[in-house]
């Protein structure tokens, strides 16, 4: 992860921890990135410089305002006016591995094509914990892409079992 | 406070109500790409127009000063840090070579 993103989620996590609420403001950040992923045309517009900071700031906060935390908002929004909205997929993606970090826990990045029912993400989660043999936290990303199943990353390692994945190892086998 | 949510309508509806009457200048420049950079030196293809000592604008804002002139590239000194300046970034010509200016006449005082 650029050194960058890493620098940033420090602050911001320190600024979280400040108010009491990282739990929170992470999940936040993730959700905001998810948009980010999701939508072309909110990248193009936050990372536009040609678009006055003022302008993009006001997305952020008509977006977030209201439903995030203040915390969040401010961050977000401090992020874009620099021209860094490049960096916030990898900036959350760090704010939610320090807050699993403080309370002793990893995270996996799971991708599946349809959202997860409370009970099957715990249950996932605690799969992944007997296989990982540590208490580990999932961050749901739905993509339709997957096909079926799921698409674990826990830090450097990948459990692949999507249809995406099995329809491919058939086909190499043909 | 209820969950976040961010969805492709709250999303176009806010870029809809920001952007209307923007209107971005538009405005001709010579950009060149970085294709290596290392130990304070990026070599920038793409700016075939630039002069000697002629000082370079990297993405970040940091100045560059181009020195050595080859015939499809350029090697720049990076006057700044040099830790944000990556291959495949955009580097413009700012038409202006490298120069000091001072506020008072340095033998003032003489």
């Amino acid at each position: 992860m650029a050194e960058r993103s890493v620098s940033y989620a420090d602050a911001v996590a320190a600024v979280a921890r400040a108010e009491g609420n990282l739990d929170v403001v992470s999940d936040e950040l993730f959700r905001v990135a998810r948009a980010l992923e999701g939508s072309d045309e909110l990248r193009m517009t936050l990372s536009d410089r040609q678009v006055p900071a003022a302008r993009r700031q006001q997305i952020v906060e008509d977006l977030l305002g209201g439903q995030a935390l203040e915390t969040t908002t401010a961050v977000v929004s401090m992020i874009v006016a620099a021209g860094r909205s490049s960096d916030l997929v990898g900036i959350a993606r760090e704010a939610v591995e320090i807050n699993a970090r403080d309370r002793g826990r990893s995270v996996a990045e799971v991708r599946t094509a349809v959202a997860l029912t409370d009970d099957q993400a715990t249950r996932l989660s605690a799969a992944l914990s007997a296989a990982t043999g540590h208490q580990v936290e999932i961050k749901v990303i739905v993509d339709p892409s997957v096909m079926g199943g799921v698409v674990a990353t826990i830090g450097d390692e990948v459990i692949d079992g999507s249809v995406r994945h099995r329809l491919s190892q058939l086909r190499d086998t043909f | 406070m209820a969950e976040l949510t961010i969805d492709t309508g709250s999303i176009a509806e806010a870029i809809r109500r920001n952007l209307e009457g923007f209107q971005p200048e538009v405005e001709l420049a010579q950009v060149g790409r970085i294709t290596e950079v290392g130990d304070g030196i990026a070599r920038i293809s793409g700016l075939p127009g630039a002069a000697v000592n002629e000082m370079l604008e990297f993405e970040n804002g940091t100045i560059g000063l181009a020195l050595n002139l080859d015939e499809n590239s350029i090697g720049a000194v990076v006057l700044g840090e040099v830790d944000e300046i990556e291959e495949g970034q955009a580097v413009r010509s700012t038409g202006d070579i490298l120069s000091f200016r001072w506020a008072t006449p340095f033998w003032a005082g003489w």
